[in-house]
């Protein structure tokens, strides 16, 4: 009975809706609600939002902190994390600049995926760094490597390489950006193939020889690409660096035997790199690896509290059993103290200039066919 | 290796390990048999406990959970005809048809037999790959993988029903559907229509529920009465049991397909079950697929619990997740301390070891509790109809809420749903779909990356060759072999 089946529908319908309508109530409900007093910040429960899946990297680093973190905060407040996917990270984020009390009880842990977007000036980011206060940042390193094939030593030989390089990656608007930026200003001339699922799978394209230049972040490096340094199957080229105080490229802390891609240009060109593809370069080096994983406040949130969650930040810094247990998951590196992480986003904000961004769209639209203007 | 694996089933055995065994089953079972809800629900809700655990006992957690998903989301698709988790809509197609005649309780007791045994092949699977896994993994690459989509995308003829055509073109549905987001290459948004929450893709739950779960509310709230049209149930568990015995060949078969799928990364694990049932439908003799028979059911069954076995192997041992289950469970390894790695073939094979052996202890306590739960939960296709869909209404919506926690998804469920009713009343094939739409992805990496790295010299390549000639008489061996015979029945009249 076709009439039947009509109010089967409509009533599957109309109770959607009804559901549907709910989500505009309660978060008008909500902001009504946002007095920026002091009050909620005494709340027994902080909620740390993280724009990704659960089981990912990042939402990895968020629980392992949030613990130690609230310990270290007066009252020790607990930390609850939510999930809020998609997007890219970048749902998340912006819900979390839009629609999340500015009290100082709501925290947000931001990633390199987060960062690239912003930095790209994507038209769907609606969140920016001038109106978050970072709290914990913590770095990762990279470091690229060649396969036995390419009969070469080390990076200062790389301008000997006869073989045609392939670089097997996954997009050209995400970490692989900084890799792909490091070839340019070494002008190493490879193939960039692209659409692999991740880091992981470009790895075993890697081992297949369907790539033979490819990187991989400081612990995967460790653990998948060391051993094969040993059997000689692959040979380290280069480390991409890390970004110090003053804003220069300095050996990775993790593998202080390899050189960085400043000493290998140095080495093939006899001369300091410069121009804008450096100092390009350099800028999403500090975004993606340098500053890679965030743990923010909103600036907007009431001074006492953002006070309070400074201080824990930097008691953190200096939690002996925390840099103990932390060694697994932050692969070795330090966190920053709240205030070198706050000069090093106010310095990230400072370098970024209409050039370095058009010189990426011009640099995405030349090498990989993708018009930036358009994110 | 055998001395190492005794050592891990002492490990694994220890009385407060196998408490959490227990306690990871429990859940999977609840996860599985609540219809939308999967094994990546279960593993988003155990993972904040694990945090820090000894990796031995969070294992247990964990991979307790991840065998009986498949095992107890065996219910809702045979009594109601609404998949339990995305990986158990194949069961539908017979299991349900046989809870109509009111062999519920039949269909039931092959399912879980199946999934047991199927599980434990898995398990064995995992096992003995261990040595070989690694020049195993690294034999297929991108215009192989390729390859293999197409593979897959050709079963969905198989299951097309009796117009190719239709099968062909809800199949094309289900490409275009997948390829809504971001191209797996450049930085391309496709049918986004600027809203962000497409920009990633639809997700599997989502589509998989909204194409059959919702027409079934729908086909409830109009037809009356309960799903078993047979006013008393009959056939036991036991005799689906001995159903399953009798097609010993069917339920290794499919386990060992399953986890062959399960192994290969990037093929999406999470049509498994449909590859089995074609393949099942394919190969047996007097074949009434479709109708409620119980080989429908076995084949499937077998190969959704193998397919965990095999997916491990190149979650542990490369860090690439087969599935979203084993995605989260990267994650749940970092958190206890280990990471993803050659490493687990080496210094932590017992922990590696304890994993295969968790899958097969798991999977058989999983089954007889599922068993002893058939006689109670059967009668549930006794009640009415319309007073399950309020109930069912609200379970799916918060299953397929739960993949992004964003109203879009919910959206993208009535909307999916409606073509999805269209679909049945216009008699359209729906698995079709479902395989387009979750091999549209890897299917558009592989031919991108295969053409980007290789130019067109990858076709010479030998295995690609191969799997093309299987695609061709997979495709057209059915009509060949149905003319052959036609033309010897003609013969003899």
């Amino acid at each position: 009975m076709p009439v039947k089946k009509m109010y089967a529908l409509t009533y599957l319908l109309v109770f959607t809706l009804v559901l549907a309508g709910c989500q505009p109530i309660s978060m008008v409900i909500s902001n009504g609600n946002s007095k920026n007093d002091e009050e909620g910040f005494n709340n027994d429960l902080l909620t740390m939002v993280v724009p990704y899946n659960s089981g990912g990297g990042t939402d990895v680093f968020a629980r392992f902190i949030a613990n130690p973190l609230s310990g270290h905060i007066e009252n020790q407040p607990g930390i609850q994390i939510e999930n809020v996917p998609g997007g890219g990270s970048i749902t998340g984020t912006n819900e979390y600049v839009n629609s999340y009390e500015k009290d100082g009880t709501n925290l947000v842990a931001t990633s390199a995926s987060t960062h690239i977007p912003y930095l790209l000036n994507q038209s769907s980011v609606q969140y920016s760094f001038d109106e978050l206060t970072p709290l914990v940042g913590a770095p990762t390193g990279g470091v690229v490597y060649g396969s036995a094939d390419l009969d070469i030593e080390s990076g200062y030989e790389l301008d000997q390489v006869k073989e045609k390089l392939y670089y097997a990656g996954m997009s050209p608007t995400g970490l692989d950006l900084t890799t792909l930026i490091s070839f340019e200003v070494l002008d190493i001339d490879s193939k960039a193939v692209l659409g692999y699922e991740g880091r992981g799978p470009a790895r075993v394209a890697f081992e297949q020889g369907e790539s033979n230049i490819d990187f991989q972040t400081t612990t995967a490096y460790k653990q998948n690409i060391e051993p094969k340094v040993k059997d000689g199957k692959a040979i380290p080229l280069y480390s991409l660096g890390q970004i110090d105080e003053t804003g220069e490229v300095v050996r990775d802390p993790q593998f202080p035997e390899l050189p960085t891609i400043k000493e290998v240009y140095k080495d093939i060109h006899g001369a300091e790199p410069e121009g804008q593809a450096w100092e390009t370069y350099k800028h999403f080096l500090n975004a993606t690896y340098t500053l890679q994983k965030i743990i923010w406040v909103h600036k907007s949130a009431p001074e006492s509290a953002k006070e309070k969650l400074k201080k824990a930040a930097n008691r953190l810094v200096e939690d002996e059993d925390f840099k103990k247990e932390s060694s697994s998951i932050l692969e070795n590196y330090d966190i920053y103290t709240q205030d070198d992480l706050e000069k090093r986003i106010e310095n990230l904000e400072e370098n970024t200039n209409q050039k370095t961004i058009e010189w990426v769209y011009q640099f995405l639209l030349d090498e990989h066919g993708v018009d930036g203007r358009k994110l | 290796m055998i001395d190492s694996a005794l050592e891990a089933l002492r490990i694994v055995l220890d009385p407060s390990r196998i408490l959490f065994t227990c306690l990871g089953i429990g859940l999977g079972i609840v996860v599985g048999l609540l219809p939308g809800l999967g094994g990546t629900v279960g593993m988003s809700l155990l993972l904040p406990f694990i945090f820090g655990m000894d990796p031995f006992i969070g294992m247990a957690l964990l991979i307790g959970m991840v065998a009986v998903v498949h095992t107890g989301d065996t219910f809702p698709s045979v009594l109601l005809g609404i998949p339990g988790s995305s990986g158990s809509q194949a069961t539908i197609m017979d299991g349900f048809p046989l809870a109509k005649k009111g062999e519920a309780s039949r269909a039931m007791g092959a399912a879980l037999f199946c999934s047991m045994i199927g599980g434990i092949i898995g398990g064995v699977v995992l096992y003995l790959a261990i040595p070989f896994a690694a020049p195993l993994i690294t034999s297929f690459n991108s215009p192989v993988l390729f390859m293999l989509t197409m593979l897959g995308l050709s079963m969905a003829g198989l299951l097309a029903g009796d117009s190719p055509a239709k099968g062909a073109l809800s199949g094309l549905i289900g490409l275009m559907i997948g390829s809504i987001g971001s191209a797996p290459a450049i930085t391309e948004y496709r049918y986004t229509f600027d809203f962000l929450y497409l920009s990633n893709g639809l997700s599997l739950p989502v589509v998989a529920l909204a194409i059959f779960a919702f027409p079934i509310l729908i086909t409830m709230l109009t037809h009356k009465g309960s799903v078993a049209e047979a006013s008393q149930l009959k056939g036991g568990v036991l005799k689906g049991v001995g159903d399953a015995l009798k097609n010993k060949l069917l339920v290794f078969r499919s386990a060992v397909l399953g986890s062959l799928i399960g192994f290969i990364p990037g093929l999406g694990g999470s049509v498994v079950d449909w590859l089995a049932y074609g393949a099942g439908k394919k190969t047996v003799k007097n074949s009434k697929f479709g109708e409620g028979d119980i080989r429908g059911v076995i084949a499937p069954e077998s190969a959704n619990n193998a397919k965990e076995g095999g997916a491990l192997i190149p979650t542990l041992l490369f860090g690439i997740p087969g599935s979203g289950t084993t995605a989260i469970l990267l994650g749940g390894l970092i958190l206890m301390g280990l990471e993803a790695g050659p490493r687990m073939l080496t210094t932590e094979l017992p922990l590696t070891l304890s994993i295969v052996w968790t899958l097969v202890i798991a999977n058989i306590i999983g089954a007889i509790l599922c068993m002893t739960l058939v006689k109670p939960i059967a009668k549930l296709s006794l009640i009415p109809g319309e007073k399950l869909v309020p109930f069912l209404t609200i379970l799916l919506l918060i299953g397929a809420y739960q993949s992004n926690f964003a109203w879009g998804d919910i959206i993208a469920f009535i909307v999916i749903g409606l073509l999805g009713y269209i679909m049945t009343v216009l008699d359209w094939p729906r698995p079709p779909l479902l395989i387009g739409f979750v091999l549209a992805i890897s299917a558009e990496r592989y031919y991108w990356i295969s053409i980007e790295r290789y130019g067109w010299e990858w076709l010479s390549n030998p295995i690609v060759i191969t799997i093309g000639a299987l695609i061709v008489i997979l495709l057209t061996g059915g009509s060949i072999m149905k003319k052959i015979s036609s033309n010897l029945q003609n013969q003899e009249v």
